[in-house]
């Protein structure tokens, strides 16, 4: 048992050291700029088919699942405000999230993992490549940074997906439902689903160059640092879905 | 590979351009609906109760919506200052006698603001403040009810005395119900009304009947009252009656004419009652044809006795007896 609370405290310390790290990095000169918007491009744009997809398709079965309940008391015409409240604070993020953390984390993860199990980091280090900055920070930053505008693609195309079916039902206008969208929706809902997902991007970055970075033992150490990376991330990400809320309700 | 990171990198640039161009375009959607954008004027109204009004809410006029609620504040107990942001264009309609209202949007019941334009002629302007009629607050209703149901409760206390008093026979309603005294002395005082009432009708009938027969019978008032020609026999007696007073009346001057004659003592008459020798002469006259009577009374009864005339008398006596009794016998 002590051996236990041992590792998790060693396990603790280790990744409050990679923060620093991190943080640290991040500020340094010279930045690793190429790198950076290379995955960028690796994780914004190759995401954005899969993400969007995903949004259309949760958005027509979010509003036909929600139609039912609210025509049982001749709410239809809510269907529109209630879908885009959903979508905007809570779902959009969320699927973006849940989906970057399956691709994306498992990606960094299993990369950089394997890059650890085969010394090429090591390798870098000796040849005064600075690994760190230019596999960890780049990733870290580039998760970040794309994460917020995935959600913008998700929450456009899932309400998207969400107005087609509501047309398809109800013959709404497109005129329409955007009215009754924006009456719902205030900046608070936008700035906070973007400030959500940047700490989601932040939270799946970071997991995933952490499970990599501190991957042993072998092949088998590349697996599990891909199966850690995507199980803790998605955790974070519900956690920090509800520390937010409860934060952003403050100022609601 | 130069190439190929250059196709990169534009693909990058056009997924961050796009996503930004989104975000930016779906924030100027949201902006004009809560009208973040549009030139605004605030008005506020001070109500009594915003029954949930918030910020952000509607504001309609003529069921248009117009602006937002801008803010809403507790000044003190019972005064809460809401301040309405309203569309620049809008103004022309809102009068400065308007009022506003809270109402509620749908089913469920969003607040909104509802204004009523007013008719002064006088258009509202920035910061000024409108008039707010509160609604009915739901806490004074049923304070109102609190107090008709406690004044219910006291009258049917006071009700259930008074039948409790009724029942045990207190009072007059209460004898009446329980067959007290008053009750039987109203019972006796209704059949003797009742009896009454009997015996006026039998004397209406009676009357009724007299009346008939005064109508159609016979009998002096009949004729009175039906008989036509009476009426002129008893005009001309009528006239007789006058002319007999009228006779009357030239008699009773004559007779006052011969009084005043006989006053005067220049006749025989006169003479008798004025005349003082006259009338003691006349006294003497009279008391000797009196004492000569007397004598010649006596006379006449000695003459009836005498044996010669006695049988003349007797007859005569006889005569007068059967006269008088023939009339009773032939009645």
């Amino acid at each position: 048992m002590p051996d236990a609370i041992q590792t998790l405290l060693l396990e603790c310390e280790s990744i409050f050291r990679f923060v620093q790290k991190l943080l640290k990095q991040a500020v340094a000169r010279p930045f690793e700029w190429r790198e950076t918007v290379r995955q960028c491009f690796e994780i914004g744009n190759r995401s954005l088919f899969l993400i969007c997809f995903t949004a259309f398709l949760s958005g027509v079965v979010f509003t036909r699942q929600s139609r039912p309940s609210l025509s049982s008391f001749g709410a239809e015409s809510w269907l529109p405000s209630l879908v885009s409240q959903a979508v905007i604070r809570s779902l959009g993020p969320l699927i973006t999230g849940l989906i970057c953390a399956g691709k994306l984390g498992s990606n960094i993860a299993a990369e950089l993992a394997s890059m650890k199990v085969t010394e090429q980091i090591d390798a870098m280090e000796v040849s005064g490549t600075r690994p760190f900055s230019y596999l960890v920070v780049s990733r870290v930053i580039a998760t970040t940074l794309m994460m917020p505008l995935l959600v913008v693609f998700a929450d456009v195309i899932a309400l998207f997906g969400s107005y087609l079916t509501v047309h398809t039902i109800n013959n709404t206008s497109l005129q329409l439902y955007l009215n009754e969208v924006s009456v719902v929706i205030t900046f608070l809902d936008i700035f906070s689903s973007i400030l959500l997902a940047t700490f989601f991007g932040f939270a799946i970055g970071f997991v995933g160059s952490y499970a990599g970075y501190t991957a042993a033992n072998g092949t088998s150490g590349v697996g599990k640092a891909a199966n850690n990376a995507v199980v803790i991330s998605m955790l974070f990400i519900f956690i920090i879905d509800l520390l937010s809320l409860q934060i952003i309700n403050l100022f609601r | 590979m130069e190439k190929n990171e250059v196709k990169q990198r534009v693909k990058l640039g056009a997924f961050v351009i796009t996503g930004a161009l989104l975000l930016v375009v779906s924030l100027l959607f949201i902006g004009t609906a809560s009208n973040l954008f549009s030139k605004t004027f605030t008005i506020a109204a001070i109500f009594k109760n915003v029954e949930g009004l918030k910020e952000g809410d509607k504001v309609w006029l003529s069921g248009v919506q117009i602006g937002t609620v801008k803010s809403v504040r507790i000044v003190k107990v019972g005064e809460v200052i809401v301040s309405l942001s309203l569309k620049e264009k809008q103004n022309d309609f809102i009068r400065k006698n308007a009022s506003a209202s809270i109402g509620s949007d749908g089913l469920i019941g969003n607040r909104i603001v509802v204004i009523q334009p007013g008719n002064s002629k006088e258009v509202i302007k920035d910061a000024d403040t409108i008039k707010a009629i509160s609604p009915a607050d739901t806490q004074e209703i049923i304070n109102i009810a609190k107090e008709v149901g406690e004044n219910t409760r006291s009258i049917t206390l006071d009700l259930k005395a008074i039948s409790d008093k009724v029942n045990k026979g207190q009072g007059i309603i209460g004898e009446l119900l329980n067959e007290g005294t008053f009750a039987k002395d109203i019972r006796k005082a209704v059949s003797s009304f009742k009896a009454t009432g009997d015996q006026t009708n039998k004397a209406a009938q009676s009357l009724t009947n007299l009346i008939d027969e005064a109508q159609h019978g016979k009998g002096i008032l009949p004729t009175l009252i039906n008989d036509t020609s009476f009426v002129s026999v008893f005009k001309q007696t009528l006239i007789h009656v006058k002319k007999v007073s009228a006779n009357a009346a030239s008699m009773s001057t004559s007779i006052e004419a011969v009084t005043a004659k006989i006053n005067t003592k220049n006749n025989a008459v006169g003479v008798l009652l004025s005349d003082t020798v006259a009338a003691a002469e006349l006294k003497a006259i009279i008391k000797n044809t009196e004492s000569a009577s007397v004598k010649l009374d006596e006379n006449l009864e000695a003459f009836k006795h005498n044996f010669l005339t006695r049988g003349y008398f007797r007859r005569k006596a006889k005569a007068d007896k059967k006269a008088l009794q023939k009339p009773s016998e032939s009645k």
